[in-house]
């Protein structure tokens, strides 16, 4: 009887102490990753600093990346936004246009989307706010490539385990850096030069740095 | 034959214990291994890993695959480009910590001429000039295993005190190996021109394209880092 016991006893405190030391033991040097795809579409699980920053990051790049597709739009805001705010989002004049297709605009164009910088404003487990200073460029057989540069403010809200934007809000183009002097010539602004330099790349995804 | 009989003598009373405490004790074993990998599911950091690890401050490829290729890539460009003439301590704790060895000397000399050969630059970063590294896209070239080629599309925004704010686009191409845990650089070159510059700019005054705006807008304002989805 009393052997039993011992052994009971010992396979309790095996167990506990196995627990905690596995527990513990998680090398420290792997941090976390902030985002995980959902249909395609990095979303923000990591509910620190870091894992703000990266959500607003590929908030902000993936929805304006998505601009010519008016069937990834949809989707994009449906697995970003807050679900009370998705139907205002769809509703401003860039994702609308796209929504409604318009051909004549659309047709040929290509866009690359870029965060050029970051800066955490406020942050709780509950919310944050983060600016982003990011970068959209367009071009097509038609268009030049032209740049359009956007200072957005992004609210997040942490909920079931993600970050969702509640709202994004755009700073007037005289609030808006924009750096005009650009390096090369002619032939380095040219669409063809983009069409077959950029050829099948994509855009990065942001981590948010150290947490 | 005479068989000895004392203390851990096998004799037909124990005979039914053994097999029983063996029993008992591989199942205490098993019970510690399973709660071992329940600790290690459990702790807050075993959700997918970052492809990317910081050490020493520089961010470090760690994940074998074609993501972690890209995201070793991304970060490397970027903090090389930020880096090189304003922070040539950090060009070269990156080039001491992502660079095959084979290649670091030669790294580091070039490093140093590309600041011999900028005065200009090196003027600006010594009067308290800015500047932000960006990659714009990237593709990956190939990927075998233990090697990998990206090429990157990048700009670099900079400016200062009357130094109207510039962006110098280019692309630069990245060969990497898997060597110890970790994407080490074997190469990297900035391709010939024409590279994609995107030259127009309709939104820009002299309101909002002056050093001014840039240092008051993008106040505490950092290069993000980069990573890849899990």
């Amino acid at each position: 009887m009393r052997t039993r016991f011992v052994l009971a006893l010992g396979a309790v405190v095996v167990t506990a102490g196995a627990l905690a030391f596995g527990y513990e033991t998680v090398p420290a040097t792997t941090r976390p990753n902030a985002i995980r795809l959902e249909h395609g579409v990095p979303v923000g699980v990591l509910d620190t600093r870091a894992g703000a920053v990266a959500a607003a990051d590929n908030y902000v790049a993936t929805e304006d990346d998505s601009l010519l597709s008016p069937s990834q739009i949809r989707g994009v805001v449906d697995t970003e936004w807050a679900p009370q705010e998705r139907a205002v989002e769809l509703a401003q004049p860039f994702l609308a246009a796209a929504l409604a297709g318009e051909p004549a605009t659309l047709d040929g164009l290509k866009l690359t989307a870029a965060v050029a910088a970051d800066k955490l404003q406020a942050y709780s487990p509950q919310s944050a706010q983060v600016s982003v200073w990011s970068e959209i460029t367009i071009w097509s057989s038609t268009v030049a490539p032209t740049q359009r540069w956007t200072l957005d403010t992004v609210t997040l809200a942490w909920d079931s385990g993600r970050w969702l934007v509640t709202s994004r809000s755009t700073a007037p183009d005289s609030s808006t850096p924009v750096p005009v002097w650009t390096s090369g010539d002619m032939r380095d602004r040219a669409s063809a030069t983009f069409d077959t330099r950029l050829a099948d790349m994509s855009a990065p995804y942001y981590s948010g740095g150290t947490p | 034959m005479s068989v000895a009989v004392g203390h851990g003598v096998y004799t037909p009373r124990r005979a039914g214990r053994l097999p029983a405490a063996g029993a008992m004790a591989s199942t205490i074993v098993l019970l510690g291994l399973a709660a071992f990998l329940l600790g290690r599911t459990l702790s807050p950091v075993a959700a997918p890993a970052d492809p990317v690890a910081e050490i020493g401050g520089i961010p470090v490829g760690v994940e074998h695959s074609p993501a972690g290729a890209l995201a070793a890539a991304d970060n490397y460009v970027a903090v090389s480009y930020a880096s090189v003439e304003r922070h040539p301590n950090v060009d070269t704790l990156l080039i001491e910590t992502v660079y095959a060895p084979a290649i670091r000397t030669s790294a580091i000399t070039g490093a140093a001429a590309v600041r011999a050969q900028n005065a200009a630059g090196m003027s600006l970063w010594a009067h308290g000039g800015q500047n932000l590294s960006v990659i714009g896209a990237r593709r990956l070239d190939y990927y075998a295993g233990n090697d990998a080629e990206v090429t990157t599309w990048n700009v670099d925004v900079f400016w200062g005190r009357r130094r109207p704010p510039k962006q110098a686009w280019v692309l630069t191409q990245t060969s990497l190996r898997w060597t110890g845990g970790r994407w080490l650089v074997t190469a990297t070159a900035t391709l010939p021109t024409p590279g994609p510059v995107p030259a127009i700019t309709p939104q820009a005054t002299a309101a909002n394209d002056s050093s001014d705006a840039f240092g008051n807008d993008l106040a505490g304002f950092h290069a993000p880092s980069y990573g890849a989805a899990g």
